[in-house]
């Protein structure tokens, strides 16, 4: 029996591996991140300005400049892949993620409504690069986690009252996504160019737009809903088995729902309000992460979390240096590589519907 | 002791799924619940442990009404294994450590892990431990998941017709398996079961239900053609064949010879 014992531990400890594994990924993708750009720097260079070190024009170069961005993508990232794999958890519905179910196009919505009704976002400069910037980004903040969070209501709604199913709450998603994108477009339609251009230049997703004190909001944002999955990750596991099954382990399973849904869409549309629409990375980080650690919320969330971090963390190394100095706008660029990704994993058969009610 | 008072249970007012139900159990038996489809079978269990919240009634756990406890103390009184088990990719071993999750705060201590490993031995799941439960049969899954509502160590055992998606051979164990639980760990058992030869065979007590109320309770006595014939609605004759007692409906219009 003993032994029997040491090869589930052994099993435990190939999970606890690739969490460090992933957690090291992080880190070198950080450094590389600091290191690459216009300006180059060598990996010594960004290390010395890390510890103090450096010159002062590393110095501006990567703790004004690219830190910034850099801490913007983990949070983000992660932010986006754990809130994923929670609605995964609790819509019981493998396609369930801030993008499919309409909170990222509802927080577009209301990003769009605080810009140009609110006008929080207006021409304040001549050059054509500052004309669009979003002058009041906590108005623009506010109104993106409305719109996210009324798409979560009524989603929230739908599964618990109809009793909806997998399939329609998914229908849900699209019609309110539709509804959302075609609110957007008639709020453009009226709007001026400056105002149409400062919500594009929103949706496009920058992770560079984020102020110091933003990335504070972030960071607390992403601790408190990390914090709260991974203490519940035991919930999660129950809820594995079925809203029945779940409730005779002792799991108070309608508070569970609504407290972790009202705390994804908080975090993800949050993170939305502040760097745009960034899709997918809540769809594939936990799914490819289901491929190697299971089902299991224990190493799930963590696992998520720093997939999402990496997947953004590559996405923007790739949005900044494939046509350099032009910076490709993010969103398209996780889109764009994430759903061939996604495709290819569908392909070779790596996904099923496991969290299929 | 467990007793179940007054229990009532309907979505609308004027009609009642289940009316008036009332039952003692002692710790260490097996009851079937019979009855037709939509007599309140399923729903008489998802009401004992709370699932669904009955409008009046109490199931006192000795002497204590766990309808009225926080959910996991009530996890803690009483297990339940549903009638459909959703398999995803999750091992053995750690579906069946969920059962730990009443007593488990941030993480499972090592009592947990001893248990479990103890109660997989016991039920012959060893091989299995570490498979992703959606790769395993059917018959296993059912094992897996009476095994984690054991971990629970409940007084109470719920199962939701355990056999009715397993082959013969399955059907056989598990039951065998659950009389084995009732009788060594003094778990009182209430099964929900289609199979009367089964329960006859494995069960020592039988709560016929019909149109929502209790129709009879009692141990083999009760098991009469007459009765029988009555709660389904189809004539049967009850045989004794190589010293078991077996029921053979035999639909209106149909001729059986026995030899």
């Amino acid at each position: 029996m003993q032994s029997e014992r040491e090869s589930y531990q052994q099993f435990i400890r190939k999970k606890i591996v690739l969490l460090f594994v992933l957690f090291v990924l992080v880190l070198i993708l950080i450094m590389v991140s600091l290191a690459m750009g216009t300006t180059k720097l060598s990996i010594r260079e960004v290390l010395l300005t890390l510890i103090g070190k450096g010159t002062k024009r590393g110095q501006t170069i990567v703790y004004d400049i690219r830190f910034p961005r850099v801490l913007a993508g983990v949070l983000v990232g992660g932010i986006l892949a754990v809130a994923g794999a929670v609605m995964q958890s609790i819509m019981r519905n493998p396609l369930a993620s801030a993008s499919t179910l309409g909170v990222s196009q509802g927080a577009s919505f209301g990003a769009t409504i605080g810009i140009i009704v609110f006008g929080a976002g207006v021409q304040n400069s001549a050059s054509a690069a500052q004309a669009v910037t979003i002058n009041s980004p906590y108005i623009v903040t506010i109104c993106a986690f409305i719109g996210g969070g009324i798409s979560a209501i009524v989603i929230l709604l739908l599964s618990r009252i109809k009793q909806a199913g997998p399939q329609v709450l998914i229908l849900g998603g699209v019609a309110l996504s539709s509804l959302f994108s075609g609110g957007t477009t008639l709020v453009q339609y009226f709007a001026e160019d400056v105002q149409v251009a400062a919500v594009v230049f929103w949706t496009f997703g920058d992770l560079g737009r984020t102020s110091k004190r933003e990335l504070l909001l972030l960071f607390i944002v992403f601790l408190i809903a990390f914090a709260f999955f991974l203490y519940h990750r035991w919930d999660y596991n129950a809820l594995n088995s079925g809203h029945q099954g779940a409730k005779s382990l002792g799991v108070n399973v309608e508070a569970l729902i609504l407290s972790s849904m009202v705390i994804a869409t908080l975090a993800s549309a949050m993170a939305v309000a502040f760097v745009g629409i960034i899709s997918f990375v809540g769809l594939v980080a936990p799914h490819c992460m289901r491929h190697f650690v299971g089902n299991d919320y224990r190493f799930l969330i963590p696992a998520s979390a720093f997939s999402g971090a990496i997947l953004l963390l590559l996405a923007d190394l790739f949005a900044r240096l494939v046509v350099s100095p032009v910076i490709l706008p993010i969103g398209a660029i996780t889109s764009f590589l994430g759903a061939p990704m996604f495709l290819y994993l569908i392909f070779k058969g790596g996904l099923r519907h496991d969290t299929n009610q | 002791m467990i007793q179940i008072n007054e229990l009532s249970f309907g979505y609308h007012k004027h009609t009642p799924i289940l009316e008036n139900i009332c039952f003692d159990i002692e710790k260490h038996q097996c009851i079937a619940v019979l009855g037709n489809n939509g007599a309140g079978k399923s729903t008489l269990l998802k009401c004992i442990n709370g699932i669904m919240r009955p409008q009046q009634g109490t199931v006192l756990v000795q002497g204590k009404d766990v309808l009225s406890m926080h959910r996991k103390e009530m996890a803690k009184n009483l297990a339940y294994v549903a009638q459909k088990n959703e398999a995803t990719k999750m091992t053995v071993f750690d579906t069946v450590l969920l059962g730990r999750k009443p007593y488990i705060k941030w993480e499972a201590a090592k009592e947990d892990y001893e248990l479990v490993e103890k109660m997989i031995d016991q039920m012959g799941l060893n091989e299995l431990k570490l498979c992703y439960i959606d790769e395993i049969s059917g018959g296993e899954l059912q094992k897996v998941m009476i095994t984690r509502a054991l971990v629970q160590q409940p007084k109470l055992l719920l199962l939701d017709e355990p056999t009715s998606n397993l082959d013969p051979k399955n059907q056989y164990e598990v039951m065998a398996m659950v009389q084995r639980i009732a009788k060594e760990q003094q778990i009182a058992v209430v099964v929900v079961i289609h199979d009367l030869n089964l329960a006859l065979r494995y069960c020592d007590r039988f709560l016929l239900l019909k149109d929502q109320k209790i129709y009879a309770y009692g141990g083999h006595e009760i098991m009469q053609e007459d009765t029988i014939s009555e709660i389904y609605r189809i004539p049967v004759k009850v045989e004794q064949y190589l010293g078991v007692r077996v029921v053979i409906p035999i639909p209106e219009g149909e001729q059986v010879c026995f030899v």
